[in-house]
């Protein structure tokens, strides 16, 4: 299958739109968090602190022609998100790397929506050197599983901090992606061999 | 299989030069070695040397929001009087990538997307290199009571900061005792410094001792700490260690000077 099969953004988005009056006739029964699927709100009900949590979809709808950077984050980052669901459901290796550059080819995009965050930005530009540092080197399948579930994070939470992204650049670091330029290193010690 | 206590080049090696050789080099001498022990002092002189360059590097970036202006700006600090500090060291880095018109391989091809992606790569690794440094050696060592180990803050408007880079200024060096009651390893280590050294740190390294050695009631204050920088390697050492550093140059005479060892990785 190939990722622009794969396309919710703005007809979800506008269902989602479309729906928005439910939201105020949701029933609240009991203690328990409680999802609304279909609305994309859920409830924390706990006594005077109740709390609702709004779906990111939800949260930034989309007007039709809408080009905010956060509606086109959200939009290649699900895209990008699907496209790994498929590499981890893969059997074959050509196929499951075919999904993943997908990935790849979706990050200047990305980072092209860096303002919404520099935890963000960092995530995104981590993954980008930890391509370009594999050298096209495939990714193994605990890296892809790695990179889904960061990429999750990141859609529920796009506008994390820089030290909740630098979080998410040590967990890929820990599954033995390299995340920093090397143009860093060579930069230090070209200054020490110029000394 | 002796023990390795790690200066700071090495450490800096290990923390802020992903992918170089010297990293992998450093990587691979630590399995030479029994204990590895990280001095508290590596992390200062490390935090106050290479990572306050890497956050003067990000904030420059973040100011003009130019890769090509940071390269113009860091290379203008080859000054005369900056001779010996890491910006100076970086500005030369900075003429030599500007002369090859090598890019930054970076997430896009505009100057300001090339400046975005360098800082942000500049941020990832001053925060995780400092999350990291007292977990990569067996031991961390020689610790330091005057000196407040306090992490990288990046303030509201995105900038680093460093501070405190330096130990409290109110007090005496913790190190003082110990420095002062061996005199004959102070003697022995003045004695390692060319008397006529043109250089400005063993010039400086030298009148510390000097004074360590001549006025012991005097108080050791934290420019003398600094100053005594390569020496405290030596005279801390334990003695069933080398000291691992880069900088044979320095440490050698200086170790030997006072029966031990210097090492390269």
């Amino acid at each position: 299958m190939n990722d622009t099969a794969i396309n919710i953004p703005q007809k979800r988005i506008h269902e989602i739109v479309r729906q928005s009056e439910e939201t105020t006739t949701l029933p609240i029964s009991s203690d328990e968090s409680t999802f609304a699927a279909a609305s994309g709100i859920s409830f924390d009900t706990v006594g005077a602190t109740a709390r609702a949590s709004i779906d990111i979809d939800r949260l930034y709808e989309a007007a039709p022609g809408s080009t905010s950077q956060m509606i086109r984050a959200l939009e290649l980052l699900k895209q990008s998100i699907d496209s790994l669901s498929e590499a981890r459901k893969s059997e074959s290796p050509m196929d499951s790397d075919r999904n993943v550059q997908n990935v790849q080819l979706a990050l200047p995009k990305l980072f092209a929506c860096r303002s919404i965050g520099d935890g963000f930005g960092v995530i995104i530009n981590s993954l980008h050197f930890a391509f370009a540092n594999l050298q096209g080197t495939p990714l193994t399948s605990e890296q892809v599983s790695a990179v889904w579930r960061i990429l999750r994070e990141l859609r529920t939470r796009p506008a994390m901090s820089l030290e909740q992204g630098v979080l998410h650049a040590e967990e890929l670091e820990n599954c033995g992606l390299e995340v920093d330029p090397c143009d860093l290193g060579d930069l230090l010690e070209r200054s020490e061999s110029a000394e | 299989m002796s023990d390795a206590y790690i200066e700071t080049t090495v450490l800096t090696d290990i923390l802020v030069k992903p992918g170089s050789r010297k990293h992998q080099r450093a990587t691979a001498a630590f399995k030479r070695y029994e204990n590895t022990l990280l001095p508290v002092y590596s992390i200062k002189e490390w935090k106050a040397g290479p990572l306050d360059t890497f956050a003067y590097l990000h904030n420059k970036l973040l100011f003009t929001k130019s890769y090509s202006q940071t390269l113009n700006a860091v290379s203008a600090l080859t000054r005369p009087y900056q001779k010996s500090t890491s910006i100076e060291a970086l500005a030369a880095a900075a003429t030599t990538l500007k002369a090859s018109q090598k890019r930054f391989a970076g997430l896009g091809g505009h100057d300001d997307e090339m400046a975005d992606s360098f800082r942000l790569a500049l941020a990832s690794l001053i925060i995780r290199s400092w999350r990291k440094r007292r977990n990569i050696t067996t031991r961390v060592v020689d610790e330091l009571p005057c000196y407040v180990e306090a992490a990288p803050r990046v303030g509201k408007d995105g900038y680093f900061d460093l501070k405190p880079k330096e130990c409290a200024g109110d007090q005496e060096c913790c190190l003082a005792p110990q420095l002062k009651s061996q005199t004959k390893l102070l003697e022995a280590l003045l004695g390692a410094i060319p008397k006529n050294s043109g250089r400005r740190e063993d010039q400086k390294r030298r009148q510390a001792l000097k004074r360590l050695i001549k006025h012991p009631n005097q108080i050791m204050d934290r420019e003398m700490c600094r100053d005594l920088g390569d020496a405290i390697f030596a005279f801390f050492c334990p003695k069933t260690a080398v000291v691992l550093t880069t900088n044979l140059r320095d440490h050698a005479a200086l170790a030997l000077s006072v029966g031990k060892k210097a090492e390269k990785p």
